[in-house]
């Protein structure tokens, strides 16, 4: 798939992953894979650039195995851009879908 | 490439973050990696999953709204002399490197692609054979200004030393290239860039410009100054082509990959370059206490009543030049630190 195409989608994938529950790195780049083929690596940038703008808290816990893992939890901030970033992707979809179908 | 050097890799890319971010990202990386060897996977393709490691600090950088190339050159003004020649060394490999392939990839032809590699490399050796031989001639000509058997004998040894120096370099180079040639190894197209607009400003050309500034007369302090800018501009543009080798600190360095004996490398190169620089000075010092001794002389003379003003002025442009030129180079090799040899400076002021 267009590398372009997933990109712009990444954003709004990883605030829907963590509206469902607070999770910790890995955890939540493995479940963004999960819908997305994207290159690992550069889930973790967006997850930086995300808590910059303070659309996500991050707090440590410990961990069975390992040392303590980093967890991500969408704040107030967060959920109001998530609720945009999802009718803009809606309608954005909406209307290219109609377009799609009318050429048939 | 393995998980450490991958981190050290990244932690290079990223120095301009303060230590804490940049910690707090590595770890991320760190741990996504031990969960992938964890669930069975080896370190060398959970590392490889995360493509060009170069390209992830742009992007990592992206996220902090930082210019990758304002960073880097930064990061890269805070290095030392030593540092940029390993730079320079290991910029000029990737350079090439990504030259040749360019140029082999329309004939898809792998032995085309090393031959072109190979001219390349035996005329940038053989273009570095000029400033060696202009260096080498500059410094005949300061020493013949000492006395005869002192002055051939310094030349001697001036002249073995970067004749060996440039030997080094081309068997090093040489080297490097037929590893590159066995591994197939990746190189950044920005290292090799960044090499290229550095490229003019080679260090033996800088200790060659220093000597054609003793030679001139007037203009030496300008040239002082734009040596000194150019030396900026080459520190900011030097390629943080040593990859392997971390100068974060904060991490450990291992492995010997080539970028790091690249460093090794450059770091001895420098060493001697400096030295050879130091050796090229004492004349140029030597001169510079005749200059002062001969200001104070002439003022001396002036106040008793003689009419030698004329002197005393050129005497006192001579001195002025040589200190700045003094100043500049030392200020260039050792950046704080006070050379001990700028005890002429002490001596105008005295006088």
């Amino acid at each position: 798939m267009n590398t372009q195409f997933k990109k712009g989608v990444l954003e709004l994938v990883v605030l829907m992953s963590l509206s469902k529950k607070d999770m910790y790195g890995y955890e939540l780049v493995s479940e963004v894979s999960k819908i997305i083929d994207v290159n690992e690596g550069t889930i973790y940038p967006l997850l930086k650039r995300l808590t910059n703008e303070r659309y996500f808290d991050t707090y440590l816990k410990e961990s069975s195995e390992g040392p303590p893992r980093k967890y991500y939890h969408l704040t107030a901030l967060g959920r109001e851009y998530k609720d945009d970033l999802k009718k803009e992707w809606l309608k954005f979809h909406r209307k290219v879908d109609e377009f799609i179908k009318s050429d048939v | 490439m393995k998980k450490q050097e991958f981190l050290d890799r990244l932690a290079e890319k990223l120095a301009v973050l303060n230590e804490k971010e940049r910690s707090d990202i590595l770890s991320e990386y760190s741990q996504h990696i031990d969960m992938k060897t964890a669930e069975g996977q080896s370190e060398e393709d959970a590392i490889a999953d995360f493509g060009d490691p170069d390209e992830l600090a742009r992007e990592i950088l992206d996220a902090y709204n930082i210019d990758p190339d304002y960073a880097k050159g930064k990061h890269e003004r805070d290095r030392s002399f030593e540092k940029m020649v390993a730079d320079k060394v290991s910029g000029f490999t990737a350079w090439m490197n990504r030259t040749a392939d360019t140029l082999s990839k329309k004939s898809s032809k792998q032995i085309v692609g090393i031959v072109i590699k190979l001219i390349l490399l035996v005329i940038v050796l053989l273009l570095l054979r000029i400033p060696v031989g202009l260096l080498t001639s500059l410094s005949a000509a300061v020493f013949l200004a000492l006395p005869y058997s002192v002055g051939s004998a310094v030349n001697i040894i001036i002249a073995v030393l970067i004749n060996v120096v440039y030997v080094i370099v081309v068997c090093y180079a040489l080297y490097v290239f037929f590893k590159r040639v066995a591994n197939d190894g990746y190189t950044g197209e920005k290292e090799a860039k960044d090499f290229m607009n550095g490229m003019n400003n080679e260090p033996y050309e800088e200790s060659g410009a220093q000597k054609e500034n003793t030679a001139s007369g007037g203009e030496k302090k300008y040239h002082g100054f734009t040596w000194q800018d150019r030396t900026v501009d080459d520190v900011s543009g030097a390629s943080s082509g040593s990859t392997g080798a971390a100068s974060g600190g904060d991490t450990p360095k291992k492995g010997d990959s080539s970028a790091s004996a690249a460093h090794v490398f450059g770091t001895i190169l420098g060493v001697i370059l400096k030295i050879i620089v130091v050796i090229i000075m004492i004349p140029v010092i030597l001169i510079g206490i005749i200059s002062v001794v001969g200001l104070g002389a002439s003022i001396a003379l002036v106040i008793q009543g003689f009419g030698v003003v004329g002197i005393m002025l050129i005497a006192l442009g001579v001195t002025l030049c040589l200190l700045a030129i003094i100043w500049a180079v030392f200020k260039a090799l050792f950046g704080k630190k006070r050379p001990p040899e700028n005890s002429p400076a002490a001596g105008a002021k005295e006088v």
